[in-house]
C-alpha cells in the first residue's frame, strides 16, 4: 500500500512538473502587422531609440533567431539573439555615441530597412560609421535581420 | 609597543582588520579620484605639453629599438655570410640555406651580387630586382622601404665575399596598408602599435618630404634614423582632456573593483572559523551555498574579472546567454560562474555522501518518502538543466568546437570546453547526490550490499525518466541519451555504495563520466545546429536584396572618396594602381561581406589604372557609367545580368582633391547563390562570414530560389523534379512561413528546409536541402573534444595527489603502477607518433599526387597546343590551358613568373614574383624534376608543387598550388591527429584506470602485511590479515597470521611463566624475608613463656625488651610488604616530547584496511605533549580497536587545542555502549567482549592519570561513541 502511495505520489509529480517548470526565454515580442501603425516604424523608432541611449534592450526584443551583425570593430557574421545582445551593448559600450541620425526609413511590405550616421567617440576623437539595418517579415511579425555599422 | 599591537591583530582579526583597511582605500581612492580629474583640469595645458613631450620620446624609443633589432641581424647575418661562405668550401646551397633559416622567416632577405642580380632570397621579397638601384640612402643607413603594400624598415650593406663586394638588403614588415577581416591575416602596423601605446590616433608617413600636419588637433613629430636623417613624419592627434578623464574614471573604477575583490578574499578567510564552528551541516552547506552565490553575485556586479580583460575570453560571439541578468555572458564569466557551481556542487555531494554512509536510525521515514518524488523530479530536472545549457554552448557561440583547425584548440574553445567539462561536473554531482539521497530514503541503497536493491532503483530512476521525458512539451534529449547517462551516472553510484571510500577516486570517475555526457550533448545539439544552419543559409540568400547591395557599393564608393592614400596615389607617377584597388577593397565591406565584386581606379580621362577583382566575371561598362554619372556624388546602377541569375550593382564616383577632379573610382558587386560562404574566394581573402560554411560542408549544400513557382537560382547539379517542386510548394508552413520537408533525390534523402517570403510583390520560395547522412554523428567528433577533456582529467588527478586526498609515496603499489603505466604508454605513444607519421605521409602524397595531376594535364595540353598550332605563342597556350582545364597555375623561367592565371595577385605584389630560392635551387641548380613545399600568405599555409616543362627548347617551372586549386583530402591530417591522439588518449586513461586497478589489488596484500607488521612493531600481536588470495600470497599471509597468533601464544605462555616464574621467586623471598623477623620473634616468645614460667623476678623487665624486639619485628614485616607493594607496581612511565600528530596519523594508519573508514582531523599543525610515546600508541590503538569491534564503520579523530591541553575526541557510529554498563567500562575486569580482560579501559584510565590527563565518554548511544581525552600540552620552553 505504502509503495503503490509512493508511485502514484511520484506520478502526480511527473505530471505537475511540465506545468511547474515551463520554460520561456523567448525574447521576441508578438507584434502583429494587422496593427493600423506600421509596426516597422515603432521598430525603427525603438532602434534609434535605443541607439542614441545606448540601451540594447529597447531594440533587442526585435532580434530574429539569428541576426547578421557587422561592425566596424570587426564582427562579421550570423549569431544568436542572445550574443547579439551582449555584441551590442559591447559596441555601444567601446564605441559610445556621441550622436545618431536616421536618414532614411524605408517600410516595404516584406523587408523594411533604415539607414543612418553613427558618430562615435574613439581615443577621445569623434568619429563617423555608417548604418544600415534591415526588418524582415517572417509569418506575420517582423524582426531584426541585420545589422551594420560600418 | 609593536608587539603589543601585533598581539592585538592575532586570529581572525588580523582579517578584519585588512578588510577595513580595504575598504578604507576604496573610499580613498573614490575620494581622490574627483581631485585627480580636478587636477587633470586645472593643469591640462601644462600636461598636454608634457604628453606631447613623452608621446614624442615614446616614438623616437620604439623606433630606435626596432631600428637596433634590424641592424643587430643585420650584422648577424653578415658574420654568418662570412663564416659559411668565406671560410668554407663555397656552394650555392648553403647560401640558399642561411638566408631561408627559419630565425630570419619574419624578414626579407636579399643577396645581391656584384653585378647587381638578387642572388638569393628568402620568402618574402620586400623589393624587387628593379627598385634596387640606385640606392635611395646611403648603406648601412636604415630607412623606409615602400613597397605596394607594405611598407618595410629596411637596411643594406655591403659583405665582401672572395673579394667581391655584395649587398645584403634586409627588410622587416613595418606597415601592412590593407586589411583583411579573417583568421589568415596577421597585422603588421607600427601606426596601431603607436596608437595602442599611447591611446591616441596616428597617421604615419613613411616618406622623408612628408610635411607636418596644418590640422590644429594634431602634432607631427619627424622620424629620424640612428644617422639623424629624417625617414618619415608621425602624426598624431593631441591627446584630449575628456579621454585622460575617462581613463582616470576606469582606473580608479578598476582598482577599487580590485580591492574589493582582494577584500572579499580576506573577509572569507576571516569567516572561515566562524563557519568551522557550525556544527551542523546542513547549515554549514547552506551558508556555503549561500556564499558562493553572493559572492558571485558581487563578482558579476563589481566585473570582475572580465573588466579587466581584453580578448577573445571576454568577447560575446565566442559565448553569451541572457541567463541570470547575463551571469555567464562572455566564456570568463561562464567560467566562474562554472567554477562555484562546481564548489557547490562537490560539497553537496559530499555532504549526501556523509549522511548516506551514516548508520544512525532514520527518523521521518514517511516525510521522506514523500519526498522522494520530488527529489527525483529535481533529478531529472538537473540532466534537463545540464542539456539546455550544452545547447546554448552550442547555439549562443561562434565556436565549432568539432571543427577546430588544430588538435589543441584555440583559447577561446578550450575554455569552452573545460566550462563543459566543470558545469557537466558540477551537474552530475548533484545528480548523484540525489540518487544517493534516494537510495537512502527508499532505503534501496545500504551497507547489506544487496545488488537487487540497487537494480530496483536503477530500474525505478530510468522508468520514471521515461515519464519524465514523455511529460516534457519540448524534450532536450532523446530518452535513449536519458538512459545512458543514467546508467553511467549509476556506475558511480555503484562504486559508492558496494566499493570505494577514497572519495577521490570517484571524482575522477565522476568527471570521466561529466565529459562523456557532456561531449555527447555537445554532438547531439551540434547535428540540430547542423540542421539549423540550413534556416541560416536561407536567411543569407533572403538578406541579399537589391537595396543592401545597392547600399554595399554606395557605402564602398563614399569610403573611397574619403581614403587619403587613394587621393594621394592619384598624384603619384609610378603608383600601382592594382594594388591601390586591392588596399581600398580589402578595407571595404565587399571584403567583410565577401562578395563578388570588383574596384577599378581610373584616372581623370576614364583611362582604367588599377583594378582588383574576385569571383566578379560581369563585363560591366565602365565608361557608360562614367559618362552617365553624376556631377558630384555616387552614381549607382542595376547591372541587367540578362541570363545570369543574382543581383549585380555598379557604381561610380569621382574622387576630388581640392575641388579638382583627380580620378574615379569604379566599383561593381554580385549577389549569387554559388558564392555562398565565399565558395568563390581564395580562402586567404575570405572574411570572417565565411564561417557561414563552418557549421557544414557548403560544398554539400543545394540551394533552390523560385519566383511565383518559377526557379531562378540553383546552387549545386541538382535541379528539382517536378514532384520535387510541387513537394517543396506543398509543405506545411509554421506561423513563421517556414517548414521543412524530406525530399528524396536518386535514391538519397535531403533534409530541407523551405522558407516563403514575398519579395517585390512576387511570392519567393528558397529551399535549402543538405543529404540527411551529412549530418550524422561521429566517434571523430567525440575525440576531438575527449582529448582535451582528457588533459584537464589528468590535471585534476594530479591536483589531487598534490592536495593530498591520494597519498602518494614511494611504495610498492605506486612502484607496480609506475611500471604497469610505463610498459602499456610508452608503446601506445610510439605507436601514436609513428601513425601520425604515416598518416602526414600519405596526405602529403596525395597532395603531392593531386597537384602532380594537374600540372601533367597542363603540360599536355599546353603541349597539344604546340603541337597542333606551331606559331601560337607561350602566353595564348597557357592561358587556354588554365580556362580549358580550370586549373590556376603559374610559369616561371629561370626564377622569374612570366605567366600566371591569377595574375592580379602577382601584380599587386600579395604574392611575390619571385620563385621561392629553395625551389630555385633545386630545379635549376640541382636539375630535380619537381619540387612540393609549404608557402604562405599571411598566416595561411598552403602546399605548392612545381615542375620542370621543356616547351621548344626554352625550359619553364610550372607551379600549381591548393590555395587556387582546393584539394578535397578524404581526412585532413587535423582529422588524423584528432582521431589517433582521441583514441590514444582514451586508451591511456582506459590503461591508467586499469593499472590502478591492478596495482591496488596485487599490491593489496603486501599493504595488508606491511601495516599488520608496522602493528606487531609496536606491540598488537592479535593483529590477523583477512586471506582471499591464493599461491604464495595466501601461504605468505597465512603463514603471517599464523606467526602473530604463535607469538601471541608464545609471548601469553611466556607471560605466564614469567608470572609463574615471578611468584616462586616473591614466594621464596617473601618466605626468607618473613623468616627473618619471625626467628627472632619466636626466641623472643619462647624466652617470654620461659620467663614467665621460671616465674623470674626480673620479668617485667624482659617482658618489656622482647616486647619491643617483637615489635621491631612486626615493624619490618611491614616495611618488607611495603617494598614488595612497591616492586609490583605498573612499568616506570618514560616522558619525553613528542608531537601527538604523527603518533594518530601513524595510528590510524595501521587500520588502512580495515572496514571502517578512519578520518583524521585537525586545525593545528604540530601539538607537543610530554608523555609515554608507546604507551600513548597502544592507548589510540585499543580505543580504535574498541571502535571497530562494535562495528563502527566511520570512526572520526578530531584533534584540538584549548586551555592549556590537547583535546582529542574518538567518535565512531558503532553499536554504543548500554546505559546501565557505562558508569562500569572503567573499572578493572570489568568487559562486554568474549575473551576480553577487562583491563583496556582501565589501564588507559590509569595511564592518562599518571600523566595529568583525563579520558571520559561524552556519549554513547545506538548510533555510535564518542570519548573525550584531555592530555596536557607541554609548556613552550623558556628562552635562556
Amino acid at each position: 500500500m505504502k509503495t503503490l502511495f509512493f508511485y502514484l505520489v511520484i506520478i502526480f509529480s511527473v505530471s505537475a512538473s511540465n506545468y511547474l517548470f515551463s520554460q520561456n526565454n523567448n525574447l521576441r515580442q508578438n507584434l502583429n502587422t494587422d496593427s493600423k501603425v506600421k509596426i516597422q516604424s515603432v521598430i525603427f523608432n525603438d532602434i534609434e531609440s535605443g541607439i542614441i541611449n545606448s540601451d540594447v534592450k529597447k531594440f533587442s526584443p526585435y532580434f530574429s533567431s539569428q541576426p547578421y551583425i557587422s561592425l566596424i570593430n570587426g564582427v562579421n557574421g550570423y549569431y544568436s539573439s542572445n550574443q547579439a545582445y551582449y555584441i551590442m551593448e559591447d559596441f555601444f559600450n567601446s564605441f559610445k555615441v556621441v550622436s545618431f541620425k536616421m536618414d532614411e526609413k524605408k517600410i516595404e511590405q516584406s523587408v523594411s530597412y533604415c539607414k543612418g550616421d553613427y558618430y562615435f567617440e574613439k581615443k577621445g576623437r569623434r568619429e563617423l560609421a555608417h548604418l544600415y539595418i534591415t526588418l524582415s517579415k517572417s509569418g506575420n511579425k517582423w524582426y531584426i535581420t541585420q545589422i551594420s555599422i560600418n | 609597543m609593536g608587539k603589543k599591537i601585533l598581539s592585538y591583530f592575532k586570529g581572525d582579526r588580523k582579517y578584519f582588520a585588512i578588510v577595513f583597511f580595504i575598504l578604507f582605500l576604496i573610499i580613498a581612492v573614490g575620494l581622490i579620484a574627483p581631485i585627480l580629474v580636478e587636477k587633470k583640469k586645472a593643469n591640462w595645458e601644462t600636461e598636454l605639453s608634457e604628453n606631447i613631450l613623452a608621446i614624442e620620446t615614446g616614438i623616437k624609443n620604439l623606433l630606435s629599438e626596432k631600428e637596433s633589432r634590424l641592424i643587430a641581424v643585420k650584422d648577424q647575418i653578415k658574420d654568418e655570410l662570412h663564416q659559411t661562405l668565406v671560410t668554407e668550401e663555397y656552394e650555392y646551397g648553403n647560401l640558399i640555406s642561411l638566408v631561408n633559416k627559419e630565425s630570419y622567416e619574419d624578414f626579407s632577405i636579399e643577396i645581391v651580387a656584384p653585378n647587381g642580380k638578387i642572388i638569393a632570397w628568402n620568402n618574402i621579397i620586400a623589393i624587387k630586382q628593379e627598385e634596387i638601384f640606385p640606392f635611395v640612402y646611403p648603406l648601412n643607413e636604415v630607412y623606409f622601404f615602400n613597397s605596394p603594400l607594405v611598407t618595410y624598415l629596411t637596411i643594406i650593406d655591403t659583405v665582401i665575399l672572395h673579394g667581391d663586394r655584395f649587398y645584403v638588403l634586409l627588410s622587416k614588415p613595418f606597415e601592412k596598408h590593407y586589411s583583411l577581416q579573417n583568421k589568415f591575416y596577421r597585422q603588421e602596423s607600427f601606426s596601431e602599435e603607436l596608437s595602442n601605446s599611447f591611446n591616441t590616433i596616428f597617421n604615419i608617413f613613411y616618406d622623408p618630404y612628408a610635411q607636418p600636419s596644418k590640422d590644429g588637433r594634431k602634432h607631427s613629430v619627424m622620424l629620424l634614423n640612428s644617422k639623424n636623417s629624417k625617414i618619415g613624419l608621425a602624426s598624431f592627434f593631441k591627446p584630449s582632456l575628456n579621454f585622460e578623464v575617462t581613463e582616470i574614471q576606469e582606473t580608479t573604477a578598476r582598482i577599487q573593483i580590485l580591492l574589493m575583490t582582494i577584500g572579499l578574499l580576506f573577509l572569507t578567510l576571516g569567516m572561515k572559523s566562524d563557519f568551522l564552528t557550525i556544527k551542523w551541516r546542513t547549515v554549514r552547506l547552506l551558508a556555503l551555498i549561500i556564499y558562493f552565490a553572493a559572492l558571485r553575485f558581487v563578482l558579476f556586479w563589481s566585473g570582475f574579472p572580465a573588466r579587466f580583460l581584453d580578448g577573445p575570453l571576454v568577447d560575446p560571439s565566442h559565448f553569451s546567454s541572457t541567463f541570470a541578468w547575463g551571469i555567464v555572458k562572455t566564456p570568463i564569466e561562464f567560467f566562474v560562474t562554472n567554477v562555484l557551481l562546481l564548489i557547490i556542487g562537490l560539497k553537496f555531494f559530499l555532504y549526501i555522501f556523509e549522511y548516506f554512509k551514516e548508520k544512525k536510525p532514520q527518523r521521518f521515514t514517511l516525510l521522506k518518502f514523500l519526498i522522494s518524488p520530488l527529489i527525483a523530479i529535481l533529478t531529472f530536472y538537473t540532466m534537463r538543466g545540464l542539456a539546455a545549457s550544452i545547447k546554448s554552448v552550442v547555439f549562443d557561440s561562434t565556436i565549432r568546437y568539432f571543427k577546430e583547425p588544430d588538435l589543441i584548440p584555440s583559447l577561446p574553445a578550450l575554455v569552452m570546453n573545460l566550462n563543459i567539462l566543470l558545469f557537466g561536473l558540477a551537474a552530475v554531482f548533484v545528480i548523484i547526490a540525489f540518487i544517493l539521497l534516494l537510495g537512502k530514503y527508499l532505503k534501496l541503497l545500504r551497507d547489506d550490499n544487496s545488488i537487487f536493491r540497487f537494480i530496483i532503483l536503477f530500474v525505478l530512476i530510468q522508468v520514471f525518466c521515461f515519464i519524465f521525458f514523455l511529460r516534457q512539451s519540448e524534450p532536450l534529449i532523446t530518452p535513449i541519451m536519458f538512459f545512458a547517462f543514467f546508467s553511467l551516472i549509476f556506475l558511480v553510484v555503484g562504486n559508492l555504495t558496494f566499493r570505494a571510500k577514497h572519495i577521490s577516486v570517484n571524482i575522477i570517475y565522476s568527471s570521466l563520466i561529466a565529459s562523456v555526457i557532456a561531449i555527447s550533448m555537445l554532438n547531439y545539439f551540434n547535428l540540430e545546429l547542423e540542421k539549423r544552419s540550413l534556416k541560416v543559409i536561407a536567411s543569407e540568400v533572403n538578406r541579399a536584396n537589391k537595396e543592401l547591395l545597392s547600399y554595399l557599393v554606395n557605402e564602398t564608393l563614399r569610403n573611397s572618396t574619403q581614403n587619403e592614400r587613394l587621393i594621394s596615389s592619384l598624384h603619384k607617377l609610378n603608383a600601382n594602381y592594382d594594388s591601390e584597388a586591392f588596399i581600398a577593397w580589402s578595407k571595404s565591406s565587399l571584403q567583410r561581406e565577401s562578395l563578388s565584386s570588383e574596384l577599378v581606379i581610373f584616372d581623370r580621362n576614364f583611362n582604367p589604372l588599377g583594378r582588383f577583382t574576385v569571383g566578379f566575371d560581369e563585363a560591366v561598362d565602365y565608361q557608360k557609367l562614367l559618362r552617365q554619372k553624376n556631377e558630384t556624388g555616387v552614381s549607382i546602377s542595376e547591372i541587367d545580368s540578362s541570363e545570369k541569375a543574382g543581383v549585380s550593382f555598379a557604381g561610380v564616383v569621382a574622387v576630388e582633391n581640392n575641388s579638382i577632379v583627380t580620378g574615379y573610382i569604379a566599383v561593381a558587386a554580385k549577389f549569387n547563390v554559388e558564392n555562398l560562404g565565399a565558395a568563390e574566394f581564395p580562402n586567404f581573402l575570405e572574411s570572417n562570414k565565411a564561417a557561414l560554411g563552418s557549421v557544414v560542408d557548403l560544398n554539400l549544400v543545394r540551394v533552390f530560389e523560385f519566383y511565383d513557382g518559377k526557379l531562378l537560382q540553383v546552387r549545386g547539379n541538382i535541379f528539382p523534379s517536378k514532384e520535387q517542386r510541387e513537394q517543396i510548394f506543398k509543405v506545411e508552413l509554421s506561423p513563421d512561413g517556414d517548414g521543412w520537408i524530406n525530399l528524396s533525390v536518386y535514391g538519397e534523402d535531403y533534409i530541407t528546409y523551405i522558407l516563403k517570403s514575398n519579395w517585390d510583390g512576387a511570392d519567393k520560395t528558397t529551399a535549402v536541402a543538405i543529404k540527411d547522412k551529412a549530418i550524422t554523428w561521429s566517434l571523430f567528433n567525440f575525440f576531438k573534444i575527449f582529448i582535451v577533456h582528457s588533459i584537464f582529467i589528468l590535471i585534476l588527478v594530479f591536483i589531487l595527489i598534490l592536495s593530498r586526498f591520494l597519498r602518494l609515496k614511494y611504495t610498492f603499489r605506486t612502484r607496480l603502477l609506475g611500471a604497469f603505466l610505463l610498459v602499456s604508454i610508452i608503446p601506445i605513444i610510439a605507436l601514436a607518433v609513428y601513425n601520425r607519421e604515416v598518416v602526414r605521409e600519405r596526405t602529403n602524397t596525395a597532395i603531392f599526387n593531386e597537384l602532380s595531376k594537374r600540372s601533367e594535364y597542363l603540360e599536355n595540353h599546353i603541349k597539344a597546343q604546340k603541337q597542333k598550332h606551331l606559331n601560337r605563342d607561350f602566353l595564348t597556350a597557357f592561358e587556354n590551358a588554365g580556362k580549358e582545364l580550370n586549373i590556376a597555375f603559374t610559369i616561371y623561367e629561370n626564377s622569374e613568373r612570366i605567366y600566371s592565371s591569377r595574375k592580379e595577385y602577382f601584380d599587386n605584389r600579395l604574392i611575390p614574383g619571385k620563385l621561392k630560392s629553395a625551389v630555385h635551387y633545386n630545379l635549376n641548380y640541382l636539375s630535380y624534376r619537381e619540387s612540393l613545399t609549404k608557402e604562405s600568405i599571411d598566416n595561411y599555409v598552403f602546399d605548392a608543387y612545381y615542375r620542370k616543362i621543356d616547351f621548344d627548347d626554352r625550359a619553364f617551372i610550372l607551379g600549381v598550388n591548393d590555395a587556387f586549386n582546393k584539394i578535397e583530402l578524404f581526412y585532413s591530417p587535423v582529422d588524423a591527429d584528432v582521431f589517433l591522439f582521441g583514441v590514444y588518449s582514451f586508451a591511456v586513461i582506459v590503461i591508467t584506470l586499469l593499472s590502478t586497478l591492478f596495482a591496488n589489488q596485487i599490491s593489496s596484500p603486501i599493504r595488508q602485511l606491511t601495516r599488520a607488521t608496522n602493528a606487531v612493531a609496536q606491540g598488537d600481536l592479535s593483529v590477523q590479515l583477512k586471506n582471499k588470495e591464493k599461491g604464495e600470497l595466501k601461504e605468505l599471509l597465512d603463514g603471517f597470521n599464523a606467526m602473530t597468533s604463535e607469538l601471541q601464544k608464545n609471548q601469553n605462555d611466556i607471560a605466564e611463566l614469567e608470572r609463574e616464574s615471578a611468584w616462586k621467586e616473591m614466594a621464596k623471598q617473601v618466605a626468607h624475608e618473613i623468616k627473618n623477623p619471625l626467628t627472632p620473634m619466636k626466641l623472643s616468645v619462647q624466652q617470654l613463656v620461659a620467663a614467665y614460667n621460671d616465674k623470674k623476678s626480673e620479668f617485667d623487665e624482659i617482658l618489656q625488651k622482647l616486647s619491643q624486639a617483637i615489635l621491631n619485628q612486626i615493624e619490618s614485616l611491614s616495611l618488607i610488604a611495603s617494598e614488595f607493594s612497591s616492586f609490583a607496581k605498573m612499568p616506570s612511565l618514560k616522558l619525553e616530547e613528542f608531537d601527538l600528530i604523527p603518533v594518530l596519523k601513524d595510528t590510524i594508519h595501521l587500520f588502512g584496511d580495515e572496514e571502517a573508514e578512519i578520518k583524521f582531523k585537525t586545525d593545528t599543525e604540530k601539538v607537543f605533549v610530554e608523555s609515554d610515546n608507546s604507551q600513548m600508541r597502544r592507548m589510540f590503538i585499543n580505543l580504535i580497536r574498541n571502535s571497530i569491534q562494535a562495528r563502527a564503520s566511520i570512526i572520526n579523530v578530531d584533534l584540538s587545542v584549548g586551555d592549556g591541553n590537547s583535546i582529542i575526541n574518538i567518535a565512531d557510529n558503532g553499536n554504543g555502549i548500554a546505559p546501565e554498563i557505562q558508569n562500569k567500562i572503567f573499572e578493572a575486569n570489568f568487559t562486554t567482549k568474549e575473551k576480553g580482560l577487562g583491563l583496556g579501559l582501565k589501564l588507559i584510565k590509569r595511564f592518562l592519570e599518571n600523566t595529568n590527563g583525563e579520558i571520559k565518554l561524552i556519549s554513547s548511544n545506538t548510533s555510535g561513541t564518542i570519548f573525550g581525552i584531555k592530555i596536557p600540552l607541554k609548556s613552550p620552553k623558556q628562552e635562556a
